[in-house]
C-alpha cells in the first residue's frame, strides 16, 4: 500500500445546496441533470467508507462510485 | 447504575405531530413471532415512530415487556454497550440483567459472553415476553459487539424477540434467518407515506386543504419519504396564507426542481423563520443534546426554555428526550438529518463563532459535572487546553468505570504537546492496562507520567508506586515489589482504596515468592477486602485463590475454605480467576470428596483454558494428577502430568515446577517405578537448607517419599527430621502433617514402633481438628495398620475411608506379631523368586551367612520351618505385594 491519494467520483441523486455540499468539503461539487457529482481525493479506504456513511446520514440517494486512473488530478 | 443515564433506556417520547400508521403497526405485531426484527430505511423514514405506535398492542395484547435502548457513537464498546442493553432489559423486567449490570461495572469488567448465557437465562424463566429494541443501531460498527448480539439472537429462549432500528442492514447473518424464516423485516418501500398517510399528514394534522391530485404529485416528488413530505407541508404553510393559486404554484415549482429536497426545504423552512429564531436554532444546532439552561448559556441569551416548547411543539425536528427527574429541565435533540444541515448551515454562515460555541457548551456541563460531554464539546471546540484539564480530572474514574476505551481515545485525540501534560491520565491509563493483564505495555505510560508528575503531589507518587510494584511482582522481581509498594503505601493517602489495594496486593505476592507463609496470609488477608472496597474483582478473587493454597500449607483446611467459599459465585464467569476453583478443589481432596472436587477443577480446567493462563493450565494438570491418582487411575494421572510438563515447560511462575516434581514422583512410586522417580529427582537440590520459597518442602518430601520405598527408612527418617524442623519452624502445619506420616512410616520399617505411634498421633492431633482424610489415605495399608493400632474414633473414621482391599490387607498385617524389616522383605521376594541362598547373597551383596541370618529371623517371624510353608504364609499376608 502506498500513501498516495486516491480520486474518487461519486454521483448521488439530486442536485445538492451548498448547505448540504459543505459537509463534503473534500470534494468538488457540480450538478449534472438533477443529479450531484462529487470529485475529490481521499487517503484511504476509511475515509471512502466515512463519506459513505455521511451519504447514508443524509438520506441522499447513491447512483454511482468510480476511483478515477492513478494518475489523473483531483 | 447511578452512572447509567435512565433516559436513554426509555422509549423516546412520541412527538405531538404523529400520523398514526395502522398498517405499520399491524405488521410489526409480528415482531412477537420471531426472535428477530429489522427496520432498515434510510434517516427521516420514521423507523422510530413506528416501532412506537407498536408498543401499546404489544403490551396490550402479548403483555410483552418493553425494553428500549437508543444507540449512539460513544456505544461502540462492547462494555458500555452491553450494560446499556443490560440496563434496558432490567428496566422493563426487573428479574433480569441484573447480574450482568453489576459484573460489567468496575475497572475489570466480566467478559460478555458468558454474562449472555446467565441473562438468557434469566429472560427464559422468567417466563414473560420481552422485547429488546436497539435503536440507531447503525452506529455500531465492532465486530465483537455484532458476534455477541448474534449469540443472543441465536440462543434467545422463545420468550425474547429483538427488534434493530437502523439506518443500513447490520454484518448479522440475516440471509441465515431470512431463509430460516426467523427475520422480520420492514424496509423504506414499507416506511414510504401511502396517499392515506399523506393525506391525513398534510389535510387531517396540517389543515392544508390539498387536492388528492396536488398530494399525489407531493408524493410522488418526494417518494413518500416523509421527513421530506412533513417539511414540503411546512413550506405549503408559510405559503398558505396567499390564496391557494399560489400554493399550486408552489407545488408545481416543488415538482419542478431538482433540488436535494430535504436541503432544499430546510433552507425554505429557516428562511421563514424569524431571524432571531433563525439565527438562535442554527447555534444551538452545534449540540448533540439541549435543554433551555444550555441553550442560555451557548447562545448567551435568555428565554431558550420558553422557546424550545414551543419549537418542540410545532417541528417534529426536534425532538424531546424527556426529564432526568421529574422536576428538571427537558432534554431535546435534532433530528439527525437537520441537524446536519442546521450545522453544515451555521458554519457557512458564521464559521469564526463555532468553535467558541462549542467551548461554552464544554464550561456549561464542566460546571454540571458532566465531563464526559465536556471533553466531547471542548474537542469539537478545538480547546485542547480545557480537554486536557479535564481529562485529567476524569481519568481515574473513567478507568474505576471500566471505560479505559473512552480515555484512549480522548488521548490519541489530543496532539503529542498537550499529551506530555496528563501524568493523572497516564497512570491511570497505565492501571487500566495492568488490571487487564497487558503488563508489558504499562511501563511507557508509568515513565511518562513519572518525567510530569509533581513534586507535591504525593498521592499521585503513591499510585504510581503501587503500579511499579504490581508489575516488579508479576515479572518476578521480589526486593523491587516490595519496595515500590511501601513506597506506595508511604505516599499514598488511606482513602485511596485503589493504590492501598494494589500495594498491599504486591506485597502479598512478593512474601509468597519468598516462602513466608505468615507473612504472606497476614498480608493477602488486609489486600483482599481493601480490593473488594477498590472494585477489582480480579485481584480479591486471585487473592482469595493464594489465600485458600497458604492456609493448606499450614494446615487449616476450614480457613482456606472460607476464604474460598465466598469467591466462588463471583468468579464463576471470570477466565483468569480459575486458581479459585484450582485451590478450592485442592481442599476438597483433601476431604476425600473426589467426586465434587473433579467438578470443581474441570472448571477450574475450563477457565483457564478461556484465558490461556499457562501457570493456570499447568496447576490444573498438577492438581488433576492428584485426583486421578487418588481415584487409582494412575494412567490417567500420567497423561495429567505429561499435560502439565509441556505448560510447565513454555514457562510458569517458579514455584509450580516442584509441585509438578514431587506430583511425579509420588505418581511413579504409585506405579512401582522407583527408578524413573530417582530420574525425575535426579539433578534437583532435595535438602532443605537449599530449597527455598513458597513450595520449599516439596522436593524434600518426595525425596523422603523415594528412600522409604527403597527401603532406606533411616535415611529417609533423617531427611524426615530436618523437614519436620523447617516446616514446623515456619507453621507450615500441613507440611508437617505430611512429614510426620511418612516419618512414622519410617520408623514403621525400622521396628520402631513406639515412636511411628507418636508421630501418627502428632498427624492426627493436627488434622483432626480441620478434617483432613486424604493425606492418610495416600500412605497405603501400612498406614492403615497403624491407624488400627490407635484405635481412635478419628482413626476408625479414617480406616472406614480406605478402600476394603487396603483395610484386608491392614488387618492380616496385624497378624504379624512382629513386622519384617526391609532386609527380610527383600530376602523373601528373591525367596518367592526361587532364587538359592547363594543368588540371594550376590543380589544383595552380602555374605550366604547374612542371608542365613535373615531366613531364619524370617521363619520365626512368620512361625514356619520351611521355605515352602514360608513362601505360603508370606502369600496369605500379602507380603510379597508392594506396600
Amino acid at each position: 500500500m502506498n500513501d498516495a491519494r486516491t480520486c474518487y467520483t461519486i454521483r448521488v441523486d439530486r442536485e445538492l445546496g451548498p448547505g448540504v455540499a459543505a459537509l463534503f468539503p473534500e470534494f468538488t461539487v457540480t450538478h449534472d441533470e438533477g443529479a450531484t457529482v462529487m470529485r475529490g481525493s481521499l487517503p484511504d479506504q476509511a475515509a471512502l467508507h466515512g463519506v459513505l456513511t455521511r451519504i447514508r446520514d443524509l438520506g441522499l440517494t447513491l447512483i454511482a462510485l468510480a476511483r478515477e486512473n492513478d494518475n489523473s488530478e483531483c | 447504575m447511578s452512572g447509567l443515564l435512565i433516559t436513554r433506556v426509555a422509549p423516546p417520547a412520541r412527538h405531538p405531530r404523529f400520523i398514526p400508521r395502522q398498517r405499520l403497526a399491524t405488521q410489526l405485531r409480528y415482531v412477537i413471532d420471531v426472535p428477530i426484527t429489522l427496520i432498515s430505511a434510510p434517516a427521516g423514514f420514521g423507523k422510530t415512530t413506528a416501532m412506537q405506535e407498536t408498543l401499546h398492542a404489544l403490551q396490550k395484547e402479548h403483555a410483552a415487556a418493553l425494553a428500549w435502548l437508543t444507540l449512539d457513537t460513544q456505544d461502540n464498546d462492547p462494555v458500555h454497550f452491553w450494560r446499556y442493553a443490560a440496563l434496558a432489559l432490567h428496566t422493563a423486567l426487573p428479574a433480569c440483567g441484573a447480574f450482568m449490570i453489576e459484573t460489567l461495572a468496575g475497572p475489570q469488567p466480566a467478559p460478555v459472553r458468558p454474562l449472555l448465557t446467565v441473562t438468557i437465562n434469566e429472560i427464559s424463566a422468567a417466563a414473560q415476553r420481552l422485547v429488546l429494541i436497539l435503536d440507531n443501531y447503525h452506529f455500531i460498527d465492532l465486530p465483537a459487539i455484532h458476534d455477541d448480539l448474534t449469540f443472543l439472537i441465536e440462543h434467545a429462549p422463545s420468550n425474547l424477540h429483538v427488534v434493530l432500528i437502523t439506518r443500513a442492514d447490520p454484518p448479522l447473518p440475516l440471509h441465515r434467518w431470512r431463509a430460516q424464516g426467523r427475520l422480520l423485516e420492514m424496509r423504506a418501500a414499507d416506511l414510504r407515506f401511502d396517499q392515506t398517510e399523506a393525506a391525513a399528514l398534510l389535510n387531517d394534522m396540517m389543515h392544508l386543504e390539498l387536492s388528492a391530485e396536488d398530494i399525489m404529485t407531493l408524493l410522488h416528488q418526494t417518494e413518500g419519504w416523509p421527513a421530506a413530505l412533513y417539511l414540503a407541508g411546512l413550506a405549503l404553510r408559510e405559503v398558505s396564507a396567499v390564496p391557494s393559486l399560489a400554493r399550486r404554484d408552489y407545488i408545481a415549482h416543488l415538482t419542478q426542481s431538482n433540488r436535494f429536497i430535504i436541503d432544499y426545504l430546510t433552507g425554505e423552512a429557516l428562511a421563514h423563520q424569524p431571524a432571531e429564531a433563525r439565527t438562535f436554532l442554527l447555534r444551538i444546532s452545534v449540540l448533540d443534546r439541549f435543554c433551555g439552561s444550555l441553550c442560555d448559556a451557548v447562545t448567551e441569551t435568555t428565554g431558550s426554555a420558553a422557546r424550545l416548547e414551543a419549537l418542540a411543539q410545532d417541528h417534529p425536528f426536534i425532538i424531546p428526550l424527556g426529564r432526568s427527574t421529574p422536576d428538571a429541565e427537558p432534554w431535546f435533540r435534532f433530528h439527525q438529518l437537520f441537524s446536519d444541515l442546521l450545522r453544515s448551515q451555521a458554519r457557512l454562515t458564521f464559521p469564526e463563532d463555532i468553535a467558541a460555541l462549542y467551548r461554552r457548551a464544554a464550561a456549561w456541563h464542566a460546571e454540571r459535572g458532566d465531563v464526559e460531554q465536556a471533553i466531547e464539546y471542548a474537542f469539537a471546540g478545538s480547546d485542547f487546553a480545557h480537554a486536557a484539564q479535564l481529562i485529567e480530572r476524569a481519568a481515574s474514574t473513567l478507568v474505576m468505570e471500566g471505560r479505559a476505551s473512552l480515555l484512549e481515545r480522548w488521548q490519541d485525540q489530543l496532539p503529542d504537546a498537550w499529551r506530555q501534560t496528563l501524568p493523572r491520565a497516564s497512570v491511570a491509563f497505565a492501571w487500566a492496562l495492568i488490571l487487564r493483564g497487558r503488563y508489558s505495555e504499562a511501563a511507557p505510560y508509568l515513565e511518562r507520567a513519572e518525567a510530569t508528575i509533581s513534586l507535591n503531589d504525593p498521592a499521585l507518587r503513591g499510585e504510581l508506586y503501587a503500579a511499579r510494584a504490581v508489575l516488579a511482582e508479576t515479572q518476578g522481581r521480589v526486593a523491587e515489589a516490595l519496595e515500590h509498594a511501601r513506597q506506595a503505601l508511604d505516599l499514598a493517602p488511606a482513602d485511596h482504596l485503589i493504590a492501598q489495594a494494589v500495594a498491599y496486593t504486591a506485597i502479598a505476592g512478593a512474601l509468597r515468592a519468598t516462602g513466608d507463609v505468615d507473612a504472606a496470609i497476614t498480608a493477602y488477608e488486609q489486600a483482599v477486602p481493601l480490593c473488594q472496597a477498590a472494585r477489582l474483582p480480579l485481584p480479591a478473587l486471585l487473592g482469595r485463590a493464594h489465600l485458600g493454597l497458604l492456609y493448606l500449607m499450614q494446615g487449616r483446611l476450614r480457613s482456606a475454605e472460607a476464604a474460598l467459599q465466598p469467591a466462588l459465585e463471583t468468579a464463576v464467569f471470570i477466565p483468569a480467576a480459575s486458581p479459585v476453583f484450582i485451590a478450592y478443589s485442592a481442599i476438597l481432596i483433601e476431604r476425600n470428596q473426589l467426586e465434587d472436587a473433579h467438578r470443581h477443577l474441570q472448571h477450574a480446567l475450563d477457565l483457564a483454558q478461556q484465558s490461556g493462563h499457562t501457570a493456570a493450565l499447568a496447576q490444573c494438570h498438577i492438581h488433576l494428577a492428584r485426583l486421578r491418582r487418588a481415584q487409582g487411575n494412575l494412567a490417567g494421572a500420567q497423561v495429567a502430568l505429561d499435560a502439565a510438563a509441556a505448560y510447565v515447560a513454555q514457562g510458569v511462575p517458579a514455584w509450580i515446577e516442584p509441585v509438578l516434581i514431587a506430583e511425579r514422583v509420588h505418581l511413579y512410586l504409585d506405579q512401582g517405578a522407583a527408578t524413573r522417580a530417582r530420574h525425575v529427582l535426579a539433578g534437583h537440590s532435595t535438602a532443605v537448607e537449599t530449597t527455598a520459597g513458597a513450595t520449599r518442602e516439596a522436593l524434600p518430601l518426595a525425596h523422603a517419599r523415594l528412600l522409604l520405598h527403597q527401603g532406606r527408612s533411616a535415611d529417609a527418617r533423617a531427611l524426615l527430621d530436618n523437614i519436620l524442623a523447617s516446616a514446623e519452624q515456619s507453621g507450615r502445619c500441613g507440611r508437617m502433617m505430611e512429614a510426620l506420616i511418612l516419618r512414622a512410616l519410617a520408623c514403621d520399617a525400622l521396628n520402631d514402633e513406639t515412636a511411628a505411634l507418636d508421630d501418627l498421633q502428632r498427624a492426627l492431633a493436627l488434622a483432626e481438628p480441620e478434617g483432613y482424610v486424604r493425606i492418610f489415605l495416600d500412605a497405603g495399608a501400612r498406614l492403615a495398620r497403624l491407624l488400627h493400632r490407635i484405635g481412635s474414633i478419628y482413626a476408625n473414621c479414617l480406616l472406614a475411608a480406605f478402600p476394603p482391599s487396603v483395610r484386608d490387607r491392614a488387618a492380616d498385617l496385624l497378624e504379624l506379631p512382629e513386622p519384617l524389616t526391609d532386609r527380610e522383605r527383600d530376602v523373601l521376594r528373591l525367596m518367592a523368586r526361587g532364587l538359592t541362598y547363594q543368588q540371594i547373597a550376590s543380589e544383595l551383596i552380602v555374605s550366604v551367612n547374612t542371608v542365613r541370618y535373615h531366613v531364619k529371623s524370617l521363619y520365626s517371624k512368620l512361625q514356619v520351618n520351611s521355605r515352602t510353608l514360608a513362601l505360603v504364609r508370606a502369600r496369605e499376608l500379602r507380603l510379597l505385594e508392594e506396600p
